[in-house]
């Protein structure tokens, strides 16, 4: 039976060709307006790693006198909090991180350093963000490592010095400093940048990686926003904000454990005397995390709006020109209804016709999101062009949306083509 | 008397009339919403900012450690810069206009003020810098060479010199007397010798741009030779030489010292492109909708009314013999478009104004003039009047004659 609705369906588009035209051509334009604008705005909304997200966690300690808590919980720490959480070790892995940049001397004596930017992190980090290793692997902190002069390299750079070969045990002067490669990590760049959000959410991965105590040691900057001055002493103290600090927590306990350690830091340290007030502590999921800090821009939710806004006017649209469309075809329906046909047979019919219509409006919506995603991708911002990509989960996303939007649009003139009288217009 | 009939008309269509009433309204409350987006983003995008934009450029410096004597190689550097060929002038400084980077903080008029009067951005500049960057000083002189003094890029206690911007002046001292008056941006008074025409502030990593609109003339010039190990070389070059002068002052740094490192290389055309990207490409985007939106909904309107003249050839073909002109029938079609798209764009004025008052309160979007709605509604009723034309020329064309025969 399926078969045969299909047959006449596909035959019944012939007729009014121009009314079918026009009802694909606008949900189609619909949908990849729509889809467009869609798929930007979930890979820069996403969980950039969804199996992971749930188990990492920010501690946050707002040491400031509780009149002047607004615009929300800063999510820096002072290097002395920082210091006692990671002594603590309340839970197995945990991280501080800052951005630094530093110059990379190359050995040409005319060619002028390049600037790199990277993090000092934790060994864990790898492991709390699952980096992939291409070569080599983290520091470790048996062999002393993680305060002796190593780096792990990122894809990028690691293809621009060593033409992508095993560089673990090539020498970096960085800054004037000879780091000791112990790692090239893969292709690993999760939007937006979950570990680093603060410093731009959307963009390349960092060129390196090296141990968060040598960074302190050497005494590199932090770059980005941070709440010190350039002087070094007030950075190891207890005022000046400018580390991120990550914990991984696989259980909901192991969370409530670092809750209630927290609960108890934030009181001792008011009763050393640090405070004449108690901080306020929390500790945070990443995906709370992420979206408490919005980081999608107006524009994109604007565009979001406006293109589903448009995708509702098309298949308002198409509701009026199906009718047009399937009431214009009142006499046969009574003939066929006269020649035995139930209503709800001629209502499948409909139905089977309006489903025809939605899957080609979904194959020429899908040419046209491609055609969008391509447009967009030079119109954003460098750093935002490269989340968008026409993915498998997209496609399937489009045809879906095309073919199930049409047939609920089809579900109302469906209806009115199959109430008919059978006798009324086969009188004539 | 014709409205009444065709009143009557429309109630045997009555959800169709209905349907495409209601894409008319969403029409109206898109369009209107958008036009006003699109020419708020188009007013930002076109904002002056004061400066000689076309043969400007910079790019970053930064020194590698140890760094020595700082300052003798930033003077040692200005000199190479002021010298290179191209190169009309040259300044150290922590920001540029519209670039992403630089300081700002709160100005009072009294010393400790618990709430700013207004925040403004802080360049620290030399007296080399009106010329590089082209500014107009309306009022007051500009930075003579021993006001300049070496500094770092926190304000400290307040500088005891300051030039001002036109906007700023006006906010801090609305009565006028803004020259040699003091303001405050540390607990020290900062003497204004200086009003400068305008100059706009740079792009604070992280302020929201609503934020960033609200104080985007308020600046600052703050006399000093910036000392540190990394900063920007903002040059002007002679008209037309901008990019050789770029490369040439670039590569005479680097031979000059090399213990350094140049990056964020940018032309003023190039940051002004990329600060207002994400606005240009928005504005782009909904107008590009708004055209396929009204297109559809034109198109719409098109094979409706061919649907109700095909339906109705009859009643005007008996309307024809008994007299009616060509010009009645395409009437009929016209008026009763009128009234249903009429209809579509009360709701749809309400809906718009509604919309509005949504994104007011959910993104921080701006109220929404009147004008805008009404513009949305004058373009919905002249594309439906388009729309009907074509359907209703060939209703008028249907002969008289045709009454007869069907029966």
């Amino acid at each position: 039976m399926i078969t045969y609705y299909l047959r006449s369906a596909t035959k019944s588009l012939f007729r009014n060709r121009i009314l079918t035209a026009l009802i694909i051509v606008a949900i189609a334009f619909g949908i990849g307006a729509s889809m467009t604008v869609f798929s930007v705005f979930r890979t820069m909304s996403g969980d950039p790693i969804p199996w992971k997200s749930a188990q990492l966690f920010v501690p946050r300690i707002d040491t400031r006198p509780p009149d002047k808590r607004r615009d929300g919980v800063p999510d820096l720490l002072s290097y002395q909090d920082v210091m006692a959480l990671r002594r603590a070790k309340i839970v197995a892995r945990q991280t501080p991180l800052y951005t630094l940049a530093l110059h990379l001397i190359p050995e040409d004596i005319n060619l002028l350093p390049l600037h790199v930017v990277g993090v000092a992190v934790d060994r864990d980090f790898f492991h709390l963000f699952d980096v992939p290793f291409r070569y080599g692997s983290p520091w470790t902190v048996e062999s002393g490592d993680d305060r002796s002069d190593v780096v792990v390299i990122g894809k990028r750079l690691n293809d621009r010095l060593f033409a992508g070969k095993d560089a673990v045990g090539q020498s970096l002067n960085l800054d004037g400093t000879h780091y000791r490669v112990v790692g090239v990590i893969q292709d690993w760049n999760p939007q937006p940048r979950l570990y680093n959000l603060l410093n731009s959410p959307y963009g390349d991965s960092e060129d390196f990686f090296i141990p968060f105590n040598t960074a302190v040691e050497h005494k590199i900057a932090p770059r980005g926003f941070t709440s010190c001055s350039n002087a070094w002493s007030e950075r190891l103290g207890a005022v000046c904000t400018w580390i991120l600090f990550w914990v991984e927590a696989t259980t909901p306990s192991d969370a409530q454990h670092y809750r209630d350690f927290l609960a108890n830091y934030s009181l001792e340290q008011q009763r050393l005397g640090r405070f004449s007030w108690l901080p306020s502590a929390s500790l945070s999921n990443a995906r709370d995390w992420l979206e408490e800090k919005n980081i999608v821009p107006t524009e994109t939710r604007l565009s979001l709006i406006l293109a589903f806004g448009f995708l509702t006017v098309c298949l308002v649209n198409g509701v009026v020109l199906m009718m047009a469309k399937f009431l214009s075809r009142n006499r046969e329906t009574a003939i066929r209804r006269a020649l035995g046909a139930t209503r709800r047979d001629v209502f499948s019919q409909f139905l089977v016709e309006a489903g025809v219509i939605g899957a080609l409006a979904g194959l020429l919506g899908l040419g046209l999101t491609a055609v969008g995603l391509a447009i967009e991708k030079s119109m954003l911002p460098q750093e935002m062009a490269r989340v968008t990509a026409l993915s498998p989960a997209v496609i399937g996303m489009t045809f879906g949306l095309a073919v199930f939007a049409t047939v609920c649009a089809g579900l109302y003139p469906s209806w009115r083509g199959s109430i008919v009288e059978p006798a009324v217009q086969s009188k004539t | 008397m014709e409205l009444l009939s065709i009143v009557t008309g429309l109630r045997r269509h009555k959800a169709t009339s209905a349907l495409i009433a209601l894409q008319v309204a969403l029409t109206l409350c898109i369009v209107s919403n958008a036009l006003f987006v699109v020419h708020d983003r188009l007013v930002r995008i076109d904002r002056p900012t004061g400066i000689d934009e076309a043969d400007f450029a910079m790019f970053r410096n930064e020194w590698l450690a140890p760094h020595g004597d700082l300052k003798a190689r930033i003077q040692g550097d200005l000199a190479v810069l002021r010298s290179a060929p191209g190169v009309a002038d040259a300044y150290a400084t922590n920001g540029a206009p519209l670039y992403v980077g630089g300081g700002a903080g709160g100005v009072g008029t009294k010393p400790n003020q618990d709430t700013a009067s207004a925040y403004a951005a802080e360049y620290i500049v030399d007296d080399h810098a009106m010329k590089t960057l082209g500014i107009r000083l309306t009022e007051g002189r500009w930075f003579a060479p021993g006001d300049i003094a070496e500094t770092n890029d926190s304000m400290g206690d307040g500088p005891s010199i300051v030039i001002i911007t036109r906007a700023l002046a006006t906010k801090l001292f609305p009565a006028g007397h803004a020259l040699g008056s003091s303001i405050y941006v540390g607990k020290n008074p900062s003497t204004i010798i200086g009003i400068v025409e305008r100059l706009v502030t740079p792009l604070l990593y992280g302020v929201p741009a609503p934020v960033m609109d609200s104080f985007f003339e308020n600046s600052i010039l703050v006399p000093g030779l910036l000392v540190e190990d990394s900063y920007l070389y903002v040059i002007r070059a002679q008209p037309g030489q901008r990019d050789a002068a770029l490369l040439a002052s670039q590569r005479l740094l680097a031979q000059h010292d090399r213990a350094r490192g140049i990056d964020l290389v940018h032309t003023f055309p190039a940051i002004r492109a990329e600060s207002y990207k994400t606005d240009r490409s928005l504005a782009s985007l909904l107008s590009l909708v708004c055209a396929l939106l009204l297109l559809v909904t034109g198109l719409g309107i098109v094979g409706l009314a061919s649907y109700w003249v095909g339906l109705r050839r009859s009643p005007i073909g008996i309307r024809r013999a008994l007299g009616a002109r060509r010009i009645d029938i395409v009437r009929y079609f016209q008026i009763e478009n009128g009234l249903i798209v009429g209809c579509g764009a009360a709701v749809g004025l309400a809906l718009a104004a509604a919309t509005n008052l949504w994104m007011v309160q959910k993104m921080a979007l701006p109220r929404m003039g009147v004008q805008y709605a009404i513009a949305g509604a004058a373009i919905v009723l002249i594309l439906g009047q388009l729309a009907v034309l074509w359907p209703a020329r060939r209703a008028a064309s249907i002969p008289p004659a045709r009454a007869t025969r069907a029966l």
